[in-house]
Parts: structure tokens; C-alpha cells; sequence
């Protein structure tokens, strides 16, 4: 585990303090103190699995100039948001989009492993 | 150092290069041009704003208009300009200040890059509904926000392209964090990260378990308007200042780093106090996550007396950032260029922000000044007087890395100065006028009490400060292809960024020099004059 664990850890059992007083304060488990509670808990489980990712160093990795994937899945991302305010129907569109953007990325992927072999 | 292996050599158009640009520095380069044109957007309808509110009475807008154009105003501020403008610059400068060779997930990057510019068009799209652009500020209170009181689309378009852009800061935040987590060069411990990557640690952190609020509370006004499910107000304002409150710390923090980078450099001096600094910019973090109720005070909804404790003690946290300023600049040989007068600007003025923040997070003082323009003031210090200035720091600090020249000094200074003057005619009398009790969100307002006075007195300063963006612009367009060369280290930088070339490769470094402190260059020089 990395050292990076612990700023973030830190980070969290301030956050448990914070809504431990606000507990004692207000004296009822509430909605604020939820809030509170959960972003402790789940800062904790970031700093965990980041911990656990460990640095990375001296590593071979592909990097891509180009890639046109993220913007085709953006846009399909976008429609499937609109299709919220513009009407329903275009939620098979966006996700049709969406699917053909994540499908170029996969491919990218696929050539970027071959390309590191 | 991770190594970076390029794929098969291609040779894109133009047009494909700016769409599928992986490359973070481009992706940080486009989305400044994007928060320059909504800066600009932005600017344009605040001072069609100011132009109303010049005298008593409506001249130019409509109370329609005028609500649906502060609605604009603070939207486009804070979701478009703001927030990804302080991104945008921990997505170009991190990766330099490690030693990696690029953000980790760079087609992630992209994708949010899109996410934003997408979600920018689609709230902007609202303008053309018949409904028009929501009517109720860029915190769209329930129940102002549901469908009986906001009919039409144009709210819901608001909606997903806000959600696009929380969507967009998320992701982000999360490449910067994982980035500083695995990509660091050999040397580079936590303890020995720069400031300003430092200062990206807390930003990233707040962005990542505040705006999940954001989106609940986006999520409600949803429900709220196409559901028939009650949905409790004070639910909507828990989650929203859950996430409200702490992205002002997202749009402060990575100014502060920059400010502090700027002055530890034009002062020649390493930074003082580097490990207060650390531990104060993790706990000013945690703590900014538990005072959103401030927000709340007269709603009576919330345990007044724990946020206005938790609100005050921000001040500590805050004060061992000025103390780390004024120690760092004490006996040094400051360089007055036109970056450390934006960071001393930024240090004086957010202070008068964050001083009337103390009034605010007094109950007592809150319930006379909630919803007036005192709370206008303040915010506008803390973000434009305040933030804006350490953005501005960080740009002429960091122009050469990114472009290879120098912007002009003299129309910097000019610039700065009108700044100065615009800024503080533009927002000081807010106070006088909220002390007499002008509300805002307002579009006329009575001819008494000299409210009609101190209010032209703010639309003149807001000329100013268009003048001297105006004045900024022509310096960027004018340096950007006739300023003097800077080579890779203008200023004697102190950090791995001004290692390399000024604009840096495509994977950043040829090589690294030996990481032994925050200061790798400046351990190096202080070796070779020994």
C-alpha cells in the first residue's frame, strides 16, 4: 500500500469526527448527518483501493495521440441526457451511439495491446 | 517514469486531431479556450445586467429576461467557467509537476473533456426553447424548479447539461487523483509533491464526494417534475449545498496553489511551511465538507450552532495559507512581474471575501443579511475578486510553459491594475447596498436610501473590468504569435514542469532530473552555487 493512503485516510477520519459532532450536536441520525457519514466511509474505501493500486512506476504503457471513441461515446452520453428534456425515443438512439463509442474503444484497446507485445 | 510508447505513427487532419486529441496538455488547452468563451458569455450578460440595474426602474430587460439572464449568468459561472477552468488546469499541469508522461485514462479525459462542451451546448440550448432559460439562479430551488412553477423544456435541457458537466468533473478529478497516485517519478513522494499538485489533491477529493450530491439533487428536480412524488425541499437543499458549498473550495483551491507557486518563485525562495500547508489544505478540505448548512441558517432546517462552529474554523485552515504566503515572501527578492501582482491581488481581496464569510456564518448576522446583496458581495470576492485573480496568477505564470512565449508585461500590469479598480468598484458597494437592504435577484428596486447611486456606481466598475478582459485578450492573441520567446524556465521555476521544453513534448519529459523536495530545480541550483 502506498504512502497516499494516508493523507486520504486522514482526510476521512476528519470527516467521521465532523459528523460525530454533528450527531452529538443535533442528537438524531438525520439526513445531514448521512451525508457526512457516507462521504467518511466512502473516502476511506478510496484511499483503500488506491492504496492497494500502488504506484505504477517504470511500467511500458501505450499511449494513444488520437481517438475519436470518447467523442462518438460522449455525444451518444449526451443524447441519452437530452432524451430526458426532448422526448424518450431518443434514449435507443444515444445508447445505439453510445455502444458504437465504447465499441471503437475496445478496438483501440485491442491494437494498443498488440502494438505492447 | 512510466515509459510512453506511441502507437503507429499517424498523420490526422486537423478537425480529427481537435476532436480525438488524447494528449492531456491539448485536452487542458481546449477546455481554456471553451471556459474563455463562456467566461465571455458569461461576462456579456453580467454586464447586460449591471446595464439594468444602472438606475431604478426597467430600461433594458424585462423582470422575465432579467431572471432568466442572472439564471444564465450564474450557471454558466460556476458549472462552465469555473469549476472546469480550475480542472483544467490540474489536468495540464499535474502530469508536468510528477514527472509522468500523461494523465492516466486519457481517452477517460477526452470523453469528460466532450462531456463538458457537450453539456455546455445543451444547457446554452435551452435559450431557444419557448419556455426559455430556467428562471431561478443556478441553484434552482425546489419548488421554483418543478414543472408548475418552471413549465417547458427548457429547465430539463438545463438539467442534463449541468448533469454533463458534474458528469465531466467527476471523471476528471478522478484521472488527476489517480494520476498523482500512480504516475509520480522516482523521487516523488507524497511529501515531496509540489503545492499546486497539493492543492489539486483537495480539489479532486471535494469534487469526488461532493458533486455525487449534485447529481442527487438534479435527480430530485427530475422527480419533482415528472413524477407525482412529493419531494421535500429541505431534501433538495441538504444535497445541493452538500455539494454547493464545497465548489467553492473546488474553484479557491488550485489558486491558492497557483498563487503560492507564483510567489515562492518571483520571490526566489523556497515555499515556507510546507508541511502545515499540507496537512491545512487536507483538513480545510474535510472541514469545507461540513458547513454547507450556513446555507440553510433561516430555514431553520439544520443545527445552526454546528455549522456556524465548523464555518469559523475554516479560518484556521485559511490562515496557515497566508501565513505560508507572508512567510514565503518575507526576505525574499520579489520580482514584481505581472503574475506575483495577481497573486498578492488574489491573497488581498479574497481576504475581504472570506472575512464578511465570517459574518455570514453567524446565525444571527446570516437571518439580516440572507438574500441580500451582502451575500452577493461576498460570493463575487470570494470568486471573482478572489479565484479569478489567482487564475489570472497561474496564466501569466504558466503561458510561456503552455505556449512557448511571453505575454506582454506592460499590458499585464495594465490589465492587473484595471482589474483592480473595475473589481472593487463592481462589488464593494454590494455591501453598502445589501447593508440597506437591496434583496437580490432583483431587477428594479426603490429610488431611496442612495441605492440608486451605489448601484451605478457598480455598473461603471463592471465596464472597467470588461475593459480590462478586453485588454487581456489582446494581450493573449498579441503574445501568442509575436511575444518573446521564453524557453523552458522564463522564470527560474522551481518545479519539474520548467525541466523541459516550453511547450513541453508530446509525453513531457526526455528526462528527469534527481527529486529530493517539492523544489527539485531549486535544490539543483542551491548544488551548483555551493
Amino acid at each position: 500500500m502506498t504512502r497516499f493512503g494516508a493523507p486520504l485516510f486522514g482526510w476521512a477520519v476528519m470527516l467521521a469526527l465532523l459528523a460525530a459532532g454533528l450527531l452529538a450536536w443535533s442528537g438524531e441520525i438525520e439526513g445531514p448527518w448521512l451525508l457526512l457519514a457516507a462521504s467518511s466511509v466512502a473516502s476511506a474505501a478510496t484511499g483503500f483501493a488506491l492504496g492497494l493500486a500502488g504506484p505504477a512506476q517504470g511500467d511500458r504503457r501505450a499511449i494513444p495521440d488520437i481517438s475519436i471513441a470518447p467523442a462518438v461515446t460522449a455525444a451518444g452520453v449526451l443524447v441519452v441526457l437530452v432524451a430526458f428534456a426532448a422526448g424518450r425515443w431518443l434514449v435507443l438512439l444515444g445508447l445505439g451511439v453510445t455502444a458504437l463509442g465504447l465499441g471503437g474503444t475496445v478496438r483501440e484497446l485491442r491494437a494498443q495491446r498488440r502494438e505492447l507485445r | 517514469m512510466s515509459t510512453a510508447v506511441s502507437p503507429a505513427e499517424r498523420s490526422p487532419g486537423l478537425v480529427l486531431s481537435w476532436i480525438g486529441a488524447t494528449d492531456h496538455k491539448r485536452i487542458a488547452a481546449h477546455m481554456a479556450w471553451a471556459c474563455g468563451l463562456f467566461l465571455v458569455i458569461g461576462g456579456l450578460v453580467a454586464l447586460t445586467m449591471r446595464t439594468e440595474l444602472a438606475q431604478p426602474g426597467l430600461q433594458v430587460l424585462s423582470r422575465d429576461h432579467y431572471n432568466e439572464l442572472y439564471s444564465l449568468h450564474g450557471s454558466t459561472m460556476i458549472y462552465f467557467v469555473m469549476t472546469p477552468a480550475a480542472l483544467a488546469l490540474g489536468v495540464y499541469l499535474v502530469p508536468l509537476q510528477i514527472g509522468a508522461a500523461d494523465l492516466v485514462a486519457p481517452r477517460l479525459n477526452l470523453f469528460a473533456m466532450w462531456m463538458l462542451l457537450g453539456g455546455a451546448a445543451v444547457a446554452f440550448s435551452s435559450l431557444l426553447t419557448a419556455s426559455g432559460y430556467p428562471r431561478d439562479g443556478w441553484t434552482e430551488f425546489l419548488p421554483m424548479s418543478n414543472d408548475t412553477f418552471s413549465p417547458g423544456t427548457g429547465t430539463d435541457l438545463w438539467l442534463a447539461g449541468v448533469a454533463a458537466s458534474a458528469i465531466s468533473a467527476m471523471i476528471l478529478a478522478g484521472t488527476i487523483l489517480a494520476t498523482i497516485v500512480l504516475r509520480r517519478a522516482p523521487g516523488m513522494s507524497m511529501l515531496r509533491i509540489p503545492v499546486f499538485t497539493w492543492t489539486m489533491v483537495a480539489t479532486c477529493l471535494n469534487v469526488l464526494f461532493a458533486v455525487p450530491a449534485l447529481l442527487g439533487a438534479l435527480g430530485l428536480i427530475f422527480v419533482a417534475r415528472h413524477t407525482d412524488i412529493a419531494v421535500n425541499p429541505a431534501a433538495y437543499l441538504n444535497l445541493f449545498w452538500f455539494y454547493g458549498h464545497p465548489v467553492v473550495y473546488v474553484m479557491f483551491f488550485p489558486f491558492v496553489g497557483a498563487a503560492l507557486e507564483v510567489l515562492a518563485t518571483n520571490a526566489r525562495r523556497r515555499m515556507a511551511g510546507y508541511g502545515p500547508f499540507v496537512l491545512a489544505i487536507i483538513g480545510f478540505a474535510a472541514t469545507s465538507m461540513a458547513v454547507w448548512g450556513h446555507h440553510m441558517f433561516a430555514t431553520g432546517q439544520v443545527t445552526n450552532q454546528y455549522f456556524a462552529v465548523t464555518s469559523i474554523a475554516l479560518m484556521v485552515f485559511a490562515g496557515v495559507e497566508y501565513l505560508d504566503a507572508f512567510l514565503t515572501m518575507w526576505g525574499g527578492a520579489i520580482v514584481m512581474r505581472t503574475s506575483t501582482l495577481f497573486a498578492l491581488g488574489f491573497f488581498a481581496q479574497f481576504l475581504v471575501g472570506g472575512l464578511t464569510g465570517l459574518f455570514l456564518a453567524s446565525p444571527t448576522l446570516d437571518y439580516q443579511a440572507n438574500d441580500t446583496y451582502f451575500v452577493v458581495g461576498h460570493f463575487h470576492y470570494t470568486l471573482f475578486a478572489g479565484s479569478m485573480f489567482g487564475l489570472f496568477a497561474g496564466l501569466y505564470h504558466w503561458f510561456p510553459k503552455a505556449t512557448g512565449r511571453l505575454l506582454d508585461e506592460r499590458l499585464g500590469k495594465l490589465h492587473f491594475w484595471l482589474l483592480v479598480v473595475g473589481t472593487n468598484l463592481t462589488f464593494f458597494p454590494f455591501f453598502i447596498l445589501g447593508n440597506e437592504g437591496m434583496v437580490r435577484r432583483v431587477a428594479d428596486y426603490p429610488d431611496q436610501r442612495g441605492l440608486a447611486d451605489w448601484n451605478l456606481v457598480a455598473t461603471v466598475g463592471s465596464y472597467v473590468v470588461a475593459v480590462a478582459l478586453l485588454v487581456f485578450l489582446v494581450n493573449v492573441v498579441w503574445s501568442k504569435t509575436l511575444g518573446a520567446t521564453a524557453g523552458a524556465d522564463p522564470w527560474q521555476g522551481q518545479t519539474l514542469e520548467w525541466w523541459t521544453a516550453s511547450p513541453p513534448p508530446r509525453h513531457n519529459f526526455e528526462s528527469l532530473p534527481p527529486i529530493r523536495s517539492h523544489a527539485p530545480l531549486l535544490d539543483l541550483r542551491e548544488a551548483e552555487s555551493e
